[in-house]
């Protein structure tokens, strides 16, 4: 084998496994275990693109409000009932959220209870002037 | 003294001085194989260019009569915009790879049918993503199947470029090494995507192995054994000089695309420490692409101008532009939001958006024009007459993009001012950014008249040259 060769290969192989290994660790540290509920919702979030308008763990679109703590902010109930007589989407009048069944509703705020409670290092931050937080589903 | 008053009439007599005629350069047979790799982006540029128009309008435009929802707009822009450069970057790959490794490819017909298989593929992830069938990730939407369809494209151009390394003499050469490299990482880093995570932590870790190191390790080891082989064939740039700031860019591209990653895992659950790792490598990353500049500077120090065909003088443009945007887009914008020691308040906000449009179209997708342009020219140079109009099409698509660049930027800085420092709820802030939304879908206009100028005149000069050879 060639010089350049080993050189490259060697670069790539250990960068590659430090960074593995160190993945492994820290999700053995932070990964608690998705209930089966909190899994269909990740389907359902999935299925309508929920993450092309809202963000989640700082991923996602920039037109609709960060989901990743609305948990904390919002009651099950206020959700539901978001979900089953949604709201006109900005800017528009007469284009509407879209809708969710009571089972997928319920799937989507589990899904959300499990996100609201992963470590997310204080993300979304508070904001520095105002300690009021700034999200809300009737939007 | 110059005068100011002739700089502009100079400056175009520098770029429009009549080139030396020259015959044809000679390359390899299986380069053939490269050309629909570089003409197809081309074409996937326009019609992604329009689509995305029509969803930055969407945005502002109250009930915009339009067809498709938001959502599934948007991953059908997504996923272009990951999928046509990665094509580009294949068909550059395959080009300068037998140039360098002077032998021709292993199998054309394998080249051949990669392509198809990679075209059937993107057109069913586009139809189902119309019809809004999404099941999974942003970028990465598309329905189970397809990710197998991009994985055996991955396989064969691995697979190929391999056995085309066996049997050459060239062996050890960085630029080749580069692009295997590049290839190898493709298939890797893609594999672990093939199965869908609903757990969002774990879904995260991986979506950035195709997110952020296919942008940022893969298509750039690709891309830079492309570079470094085109400056190789077209300025006198010696080959021992360049090989020693490739292995220097390659070992810091490596280390500091990998570990960067982490720039992506600080608020998805993940320890603290990444939010070190993240920072001080987004830094090195930054040093790397210094080089970059380094060795356009060395490419064009070493070229002589009055020599270069028309072909040859656009693709140093592109160049020039694609590493422009890899230090203000991809750099400068992304280390605005990746040093959280500095900033933590912007990410998930328009800036975001800003970095996205000009490091994925701005550094990568320049570079995959340029190649494109280069080897769609070789066998018949531009008349000077298409050499303007494609000026000027790069001129329009580049100032939408630093029109869309900047206003998002600003449109960035003003959303996390409002909501993450004011505090203010999130759709007031969306009401009072509205305006730079809709300079935004302005950008996108002029970017998309500049992108259907620029493609249609090179589809039709490929066209033409090919019905002249038959």
């Amino acid at each position: 084998m060639r010089k350049t060769e080993l050189y490259l290969i060697t670069i790539l192989l250990v960068s590659f496994i430090c960074f593995a290994v160190l993945i492994y660790y820290s999700l053995m540290q932070t990964t608690a275990k998705m209930p089966p509920a909190a899994s269909a919702g990740s389907e359902i979030w999935q299925k309508y693109g929920c993450m092309e308008c809202h963000s989640l763990l700082s991923s996602g679109g920039y037109a609709a409000v960060d989901l990743t703590k609305i948990m904390s902010t919002h009651t099950k109930e206020e959700l539901l009932s978001f979900f089953e007589n949604p709201p006109p989407l900005p800017p528009h009048k007469k284009r509407m959220h879209v809708e969710l069944t009571e089972k997928e509703a319920k799937a989507m705020i589990a899904f959300l209870r499990y996100v609201n409670n992963i470590d997310t290092r204080k993300w979304p931050p508070e904001p520095i002037l105002n300690d009021k937080r700034s999200s809300s589903v009737e939007d | 003294m110059l005068k100011i008053r002739a700089i502009p009439g100079k400056l175009l007599m520098f770029l429009f001085r009549q080139k030396k005629k020259e015959p044809p350069k000679e390359g390899y047979h299986s380069q053939i194989t490269a050309i629909p790799y570089l003409l197809a982006p081309v074409i996937f540029l326009a019609l992604q260019s329009v689509s995305a128009t029509i969803g930055a309008l969407d945005l502002v435009v109250t009930d915009l009569p339009v067809p498709i929802p938001i959502e599934t707009g948007r991953a059908f822009h997504l996923n272009l915009s990951v999928l046509w450069p990665l094509l580009g970057s294949m068909g550059a790959s395959y080009y300068f790879f037998v140039e360098e490794a002077q032998t021709e490819l292993y199998s054309m017909k394998l080249a051949t049918a990669q392509f198809w298989i990679f075209i059937l593929t993107t057109t069913g992830i586009l139809l189902s993503l119309m019809l809004g069938q999404m099941h999974g990730m942003e970028y990465n939407e598309a329905a189970f199947p397809f990710h197998f369809g991009i994985a055996i494209t991955l396989i064969l151009f691995f697979y190929n470029l391999l056995r085309t390394y066996l049997k050459t003499r060239q062996r050890g050469r960085i630029t080749i090494l580069s692009i295997l490299s590049g290839a190898a990482l493709l298939l890797l880093l893609y594999l672990p995507n093939l199965i869908n995570y609903n757990q969002p932590t774990i879904s995260e870790i991986f979506r950035f192995w195709v997110i952020h190191l296919w942008e940022e390790l893969s298509k750039e080891l690709l891309l830079l054994g492309a570079l470094a082989a085109f400056l190789l064939k077209t300025t006198s740039l010696q080959r021992a000089k360049l090989e020693k700031i490739l292995f220097l860019q390659l070992t810091i591209l490596i280390i500091g695309a990998i570990f960067a990653t982490g720039h992506h895992y600080y608020w998805i659950g993940m320890p603290t420490v990444w939010q070190w790792i993240g920072g001080i490598f987004s830094v090195v990353q930054f040093i790397g692409l210094l080089l970059l500049l380094y060795i356009l500077y060395l490419g064009l120090a070493h070229s002589n101008w009055n020599k270069l065909d028309y072909g040859e003088k656009l693709t140093f443009v592109f160049i020039a532009a694609g590493i422009f945007y890899h230090i203000m887009g991809a750099a400068v914008l992304g280390m605005v939001i990746a040093v959280p020691q500095i900033n933590r308040y912007s990410s998930a906000t328009y800036l975001t958006s800003a970095h996205a449009h000009l490091a994925v179209y701005g550094a990568i997708g320049m570079l995959v024009l340029a190649f494109s342009v280069y080897a769609l020219t070789r066998k018949q140079d531009l008349t000077s007459k298409s050499y303007f109009y494609l000026c000027c099409g790069f001129g329009l698509n580049n100032c939408g993009l630093l029109i869309m660049g900047t206003v998002l930027t600003l449109a960035g800085f003003l959303q996390t001012y409002l909501i993450r420092v004011a505090g203010l709820d999130f759709q007031a802030a969306q009401t009072l950014i509205r305006p730079y939304l809709l300079l935004r879908a302005g950008g996108g206009a002029t970017f998309a008249l500049g992108a259907f100028l620029f493609s249609t005149i090179l589809v039709y000069h490929y066209c033409g040259t090919t019905r002249k050879h038959q």
